[in-house]
């Protein structure tokens, strides 16, 4: 180990700490390596080993994510800046700073069956900036993605330092994507994590989890869907201000965030599985409450 | 990327075998797990190379003879008595070169660090684990966030350390 660590001081140009380290074998085999400078408390770098082709790719995509979002020169939201790969043995090694920040997810709510008012807003705001910064005025005309897109915005993979975010985990960004999209996602799985609150309860430490006995979702189901976007009231109510102040702020069109919706919750989001047991127009309700929002607001 | 069968694996398995991660920290060297003093004693006969690691759980057979692993066998609430194994090794012609511990356990060892690193472990408890506590069950959760206010003030604080990797090497 110490010799990894003297390699990647080396390849990095940064004087590392070679007695401390964090090792994580994250899902999708994929190492993770934490390092630290002689005199830092908390990580000052990190390195993603991929041992798979599937996760060789993901760690060149986060890496250009990265790389794309620096350009961005955003105020309200950091990233940590790509370094240097360097190959170790047979691995390819993609680096990155590590920026400390308080993790949002220990926010969310105890007991509450919606999201904060807080962070939906606070999502938007960051969002309407990311569109703004990163919106190109030549869209892609058989796609029409247009602006950066994290893919992955939610509340597990943002910090904050003081009043600034960071933004982590940028392995299915686009530099070039849709709008819209990350907001739904935030919105869709806050509803995720809301819903996942108290089920794990296998103790992993003891070697008891069975992955058939796994009460928790991970993916978006049409219940979901339902249950956000469809039923009157609560959460749906919280959606369509959400993505009314978002597209006033981005200048997004009701006709066209009617089609960003439909397209981010029935192909992207669901990852291609499409939102069996909905009908047909489900998000005409939707919609409709989009439509007064925005006219009340402007 | 390596040219292992990985490449052609189902990336559905998901994660490494915990031996490939605690190689990659400890070195190439055999792995055994034990969990009794016999496991170990028969580990360490069988080691032809100068160096073996040996996985270990806190929570060993409470059959064994031997003091120390008497020690190992409390629960979460002693600190492990690392030092009288590293004398026990030392009995038998072997020294402890390192220590890392590996949570959440001996087979799956997600994450990994060397035992006196107290900045690995705060940070791994209040930046990655913590953040998730809303998916534990109420007991569980206050019992984390108990932990991680007690490591912000005692950093050094080892009560849920239960499994170790330890690098032996023959004298």
């Amino acid at each position: 180990m110490r010799a990894f660590i003297e390699h990647a001081a080396d390849a990095l140009q940064m004087d590392l700490d070679p007695a401390r380290f964090l090792v994580v074998d994250a899902a999708r085999l994929k190492r993770t390596v934490f390092l630290y400078a002689p005199v830092s408390a908390t990580p000052i770098a990190v390195v993603r080993m991929p041992v798979h082709w599937d996760t060789v790719k993901r760690c060149v995509a986060e890496h250009e994510g990265l790389q794309a979002f620096a350009t961005l020169n955003l105020s309200a939201i950091q990233a940590p800046k790509p370094l240097t790969p360097f190959t170790w043995g047979e691995f390819e090694c993609y680096t990155q700073q590590f920026i400390s920040g308080r993790p949002w997810l220990l926010d969310l709510p105890v007991r509450d069956s919606l999201p904060k008012r807080s962070h939906v807003d606070t999502a938007v705001d960051l969002l309407i900036e990311l569109h703004n910064a990163s919106v190109s005025s030549e869209a892609d005309e058989v796609s029409n993605t247009r602006c950066f897109q994290h893919r992955d915005f939610f509340l597990g993979n943002i910090g904050w330092r003081d009043k600034t975010a960071v933004l982590y985990d940028f392995e299915y960004a686009r530099p070039k994507g849709y709008p819209l999209y990350d907001l739904l996602h935030f919105l869709l799985y806050y509803r995720i994590a809301l819903r996942n609150r108290g089920l794990m309860r296998q103790n992993v430490a003891k070697g008891e989890y069975d992955a058939q006995q796994e009460e928790r979702h991970f993916h978006l189901t049409a219940e979901d869907i339902q249950h956000t976007m469809v039923l009157p009231g609560g959460y749906r109510d919280v959606v369509a201000r959400a993505v009314a102040r978002y597209c006033i702020g981005c200048e997004i069109a009701l006709d066209e965030a009617e089609r960003l919706i439909v397209h981010s919750v029935e192909q992207a989001v669901e990852n291609g599985r499409g939102v069996a047991g909905l009908s047909s127009d489900w998000q005409r309700a939707l919609v409709n409450q989009l439509q007064q929002e925005m006219e009340r607001t402007l | 990327m390596r040219r292992t069968s990985f490449m052609s694996s189902d990336v559905q398995t998901h994660r490494l075998p915990a031996e490939e991660t605690v190689r990659f920290v400890l070195g190439e060297y055999p792995v055994h797990l034990v969990s009794s003093v016999e496991d170990c004693a028969h580990a360490l006969n069988l080691a032809e190379s100068g160096a073996i690691i040996l996985g270990t759980q806190a929570r060993l057979s409470r059959e064994a003879p031997a003091h120390l692993l008497r020690t190992l066998s409390f629960g979460a609430i002693r600190n492990t008595r690392l030092d009288q194994l590293e004398r026990a090794l030392k009995r038998e012609g072997w020294r402890v070169e390192r220590v890392v511990c590996a949570l959440p356990n001996i087979e799956t060892a997600r994450y990994v660090f060397e035992l006196n690193d107290a900045d690995s472990h705060c940070f791994l408890v209040r930046d990655l684990l913590l953040p998730r506590q809303h998916a534990l069950p109420q007991s569980r959760r206050t019992l984390l966030r108990i932990y991680a206010t007690v490591l912000g003030m005692f950093p050094r604080t080892r009560i849920f350390f239960r499994s170790y990797f330890i690098l032996a090497v023959r004298v």
